[in-house]
């Protein structure tokens, strides 16, 4: 809402300037009506005529475009196999509001143009013939300000675009602790297919027989719970020796089968990982992760460690091995303790079928599910996905938000420079004579492009620290949503800023060429 | 100092070509003091632009101290004018948003002279024209005359050799008309050749000699009385 609120006013700075231009070109015709007889009234309501035409014909072409953005937004915002369920068709109050949102702004910002158009004084109007050759000192004008506020509200959606896409690259390029390549997972739902837990332990031997006689599948393992899809649960835990708070001693856990961890490469970094001893008849063995260590077990051997889920019984699981910290549960989480148990030991229920393979794991997707209807027709299957395309789908969000905020951005940044061009355009018409004349008096081309190229380097300035002033105000509400970097990121502040200085000196510098060329005779004849 | 030889300019029209100068043969010598004159749209100013090497679209040959100009560049064209050349308008041409001093300075700035000397040389010019109590004002601030004075002032500070007026006393009433010219003639006097374009026979008379142009031919020149009379190079 904000995006499109600060949108909506770098569209009206554009209009006010567009406006405010076409006064100042119309002030002979203006002083000419005023002359011969017309109100000040009449003349307000002629100009306001004029406006809400405007308005009303934008509103329309606005319309026209935003019905056929509904349609590409979504696709382009979303990606992978999960659509962002989206729907962008404007309805008719959607489309009533924003029309009357377009043509009370148009409103609103013609206004002043009207205004200052008919107070114009008509014996100076008229007898302004041309003499008047405005130099460099008539630089800081409405016109100039309402730009420097377009660069510095651009800035601020530049700033907000650049963070969140950094955020997105910064999840995507996460190490989850977990091999994410050459793995798929299948979603199997044997809770449903009602299976009680003494069933599930022929049917787990035989769903991982069945998917490792695969070719080309290099292993196959089970769990309670699909990685980075955020099913995770957690429960209080009792260790001896280790004060229970409750709340604070919670522990998340997974059932996994024996080769869990190689099938997805989390790194078993010490003691053992499940062996086949590892009955429901042995003792009951856990493998823990780091965070887990350093929270409960901080400068403690955690092998041969043990705890529970009772107070009364604190050393019903023993710590048999410790794994690398994997971002199993949500890749946009940080690492909570864990706690995995052995299928073989304990099993309540299968949620995924996780498979390493050789090659390209999408081209065994039907095998692997073929191998897994043939265990059990019954067993009801869901969505497979490579784990890749799964952590990638769970960053859907912040993709969305990245695409959107860069959206908006680009928009800001080609409204701004619309209006940078239009300004500098009027601003290089305005001076025509001047330039003419500097060029006569022997200025080169170049001395002339870099006069012009230098007021625009001066509101790009002014424009660039207003924006960074609000950008430092409004980053603080989007901190939440940012992963891997401040919201006060010196590198996007600096990257949006260098975007912006150098789309709008090529906005710039069509009217800056246009000024290097002028004809001084040409000038001196307008003259 | 200029030669021009057999000289054109003319623009294409839906009509077809229009000429505004027709083989222009002329001499320009150092230190002369050369009046332009002649009705309106005969070609005077465009001769004076083409002098001024404002004007690159002419066809012929220009030779300014032995130098073929009409071989140059544009830039080669540039630097030869900011050199050589300074030039007077009859509208002043004043840049409204500077000071009297910012004005003086400005064809100074676009010469990479130090700013140290280019503040000694704007206090002298400003003192020679008697101008030093104005240098702070704008030009709105000062009469028609004063304008011109700081816009002669401007167009000498860096000694041209060449002096072009393209009506100077065009906007002033004529004490002030005469004011300019006396300091032309003073100009001229210290070497400055001038080129002034002129309806006033009154100024005419400060210069030595006088060309008429008609439909962009030159119809008489005071110092070649053997040119071919106009109807006849027409034909």
């Amino acid at each position: 809402m904000a995006m499109v609120g600060i949108i909506l006013l770098i569209a009206c700075a554009n209009l006010a300037n567009l406006l405010l231009a076409r006064a100042a070109a119309r002030e002979r015709e203006i002083a000419v009506r005023l002359s011969i007889g017309a109100s000040r009234v009449r003349l307000v309501r002629q100009l306001l005529v004029e406006c809400i035409l405007l308005s009303f014909c934008g509103a329309i072409l606005g319309t026209t475009i935003a019905y056929w953005l509904s349609e590409i937004l979504p696709k382009w915002a979303s990606s992978g196999s999960t659509p962002i369920p989206l729907s962008l068709t404007p309805d008719a109050r959607v489309l009533l509001f924003s029309t009357a949102i377009a043509v009370l702004t148009g409103l609103a910002f013609g206004l002043a143009p009207a205004l200052q158009g008919s107070r114009i004084e008509p014996i100076n109007a008229l007898k302004a013939s041309g003499h008047q050759v405005s130099g460099p000192g008539a630089r800081w004008s409405t016109k100039q300000t309402l730009v420097a506020l377009q660069v510095a509200f651009s800035l601020v959606l530049l700033v907000g675009a650049g963070l969140f896409v950094r955020t997105l690259r910064n999840f995507s390029n996460l190490d989850g602790g977990f091999d994410r390549d050459h793995l798929v997972t299948i979603r199997v739902d044997t809770h449903l297919a009602g299976y009680s837990p003494a069933q599930l332990y022929s049917l787990s031997r035989q769903l991982i027989e069945k998917v490792e006689d695969i070719p080309g599948v290099r292993s196959a393992a089970l769990a309670s719970c699909e990685l980075a899809s955020g099913c995770g649960d957690a429960s209080d835990i009792f260790l001896p020796g280790v004060p229970h708070t409750n709340g604070e001693t919670d522990a998340q856990e997974r059932r996994v089968s024996q080769e869990f961890f190689t099938t997805t490469g989390i790194l078993l970094i010490q003691g053992r990982s499940f062996a086949d001893s590892d009955t429901q008849n042995s003792p009951k063995v856990v493998v823990v992760n780091q965070a887990f260590i350093r929270q409960f077990l901080p400068g403690k051997d955690p092998i041969g460690q043990s705890y529970g889920y009772d107070a009364n019984n604190t050393r019903e699981f023993q710590i048999v091995g410790v794994v690398k910290d994997s971002r199993v549960n949500d890749i946009r989480e940080e690492v909570p303790p864990t706690v995995f148990h052995s299928m073989s030991q304990d099993v309540t229920d299968v949620e995924s079928v996780n498979v390493r393979t050789f090659g390209d794991p999408a081209r065994l997707v039907s095998q692997i599910r073929e191998a897994v209807r043939s265990v059990d027709p019954n067993l009801p299957l869901g969505a497979s996905d490579t784990v890749a395309q799964v952590v990638s789908n769970s960053l859907s969000q912040q993709r969305l938000i990245a695409r959107l905020t860069s959206i908006f951005g680009a928009l800001a940044l080609a409204l701004a420079c619309l209006g940078l061009y239009g300004v500098m355009s009027y601003t290089v018409a305005r001076r025509t004579a001047e330039l003419g004349i500097r060029l006569a008096l022997g200025a080169s081309r170049g001395t002339v492009l870099w006069l012009v190229l230098k007021n625009v380097l001066v509101l790009i300035g002014v424009g660039l620290i207003a924006g960074w002033v609000l950008s430092l105000l409004s980053v603080r509400a989007v901190g939440s949503l940012l992963f891997g970097l401040s919201p006060y990121d010196p590198a996007t502040m600096l990257g949006a800023a260098a975007v912006l200085v150098v789309v709008s000196l090529i906005a710039a510098l069509r009217p800056a060429w246009r000024a290097a060329h002028v004809d001084p005779t040409e000038a001196l004849r307008l003259e | 100092m200029i030669q021009l030889k057999n000289l054109e300019r003319s623009y294409k029209t839906p009509a077809g070509q229009f000429f505004v100068l027709r083989r222009v043969n002329l001499e320009i010598r150092q230190g002369e003091f050369i009046t332009v004159m002649g009705p309106s749209g005969a070609g005077k100013s465009s001769l004076l632009n083409v002098l001024a090497l404002l004007d690159d679209a002419w066809s012929g040959e220009y030779w300014f101290r032995d130098q073929a100009v009409h071989d140059m560049k544009r830039k080669q064209r540039a630097d030869l004018a900011k050199k050589n050349i300074g030039m007077v308008f009859q509208s002043y041409h004043l840049l409204d948003d500077l000071t009297v001093r910012e004005n003086i300075d400005l064809p100074l700035s676009y010469k990479d002279i130090p700013h140290k000397q280019r503040q000694g040389m704007v206090a002298d010019t400003l003192d020679k024209f008697k101008i030093v109590a104005k240098k702070d004002l704008f030009p709105s601030q000062l009469s028609g005359g004063q304008q011109q004075l700081v816009g002669v002032a401007r167009a000498v500070i860096h000694r041209p050799a060449l002096l072009l007026a393209d009506e100077p006393t065009g906007n002033l009433h004529s004490s002030q008309a005469q004011e300019i010219m006396e300091l032309f003639r003073e100009l001229n006097q210290q070497g400055t050749t001038i080129v002034q374009v002129t309806h006033s026979e009154v100024n005419a008379g400060y210069g030595s000699r006088t060309i008429q142009l008609k439909d962009g031919w030159v119809v008489s020149d005071t110092a070649n009385p053997e040119l071919q009379p106009y109807e006849a190079v027409k034909q």
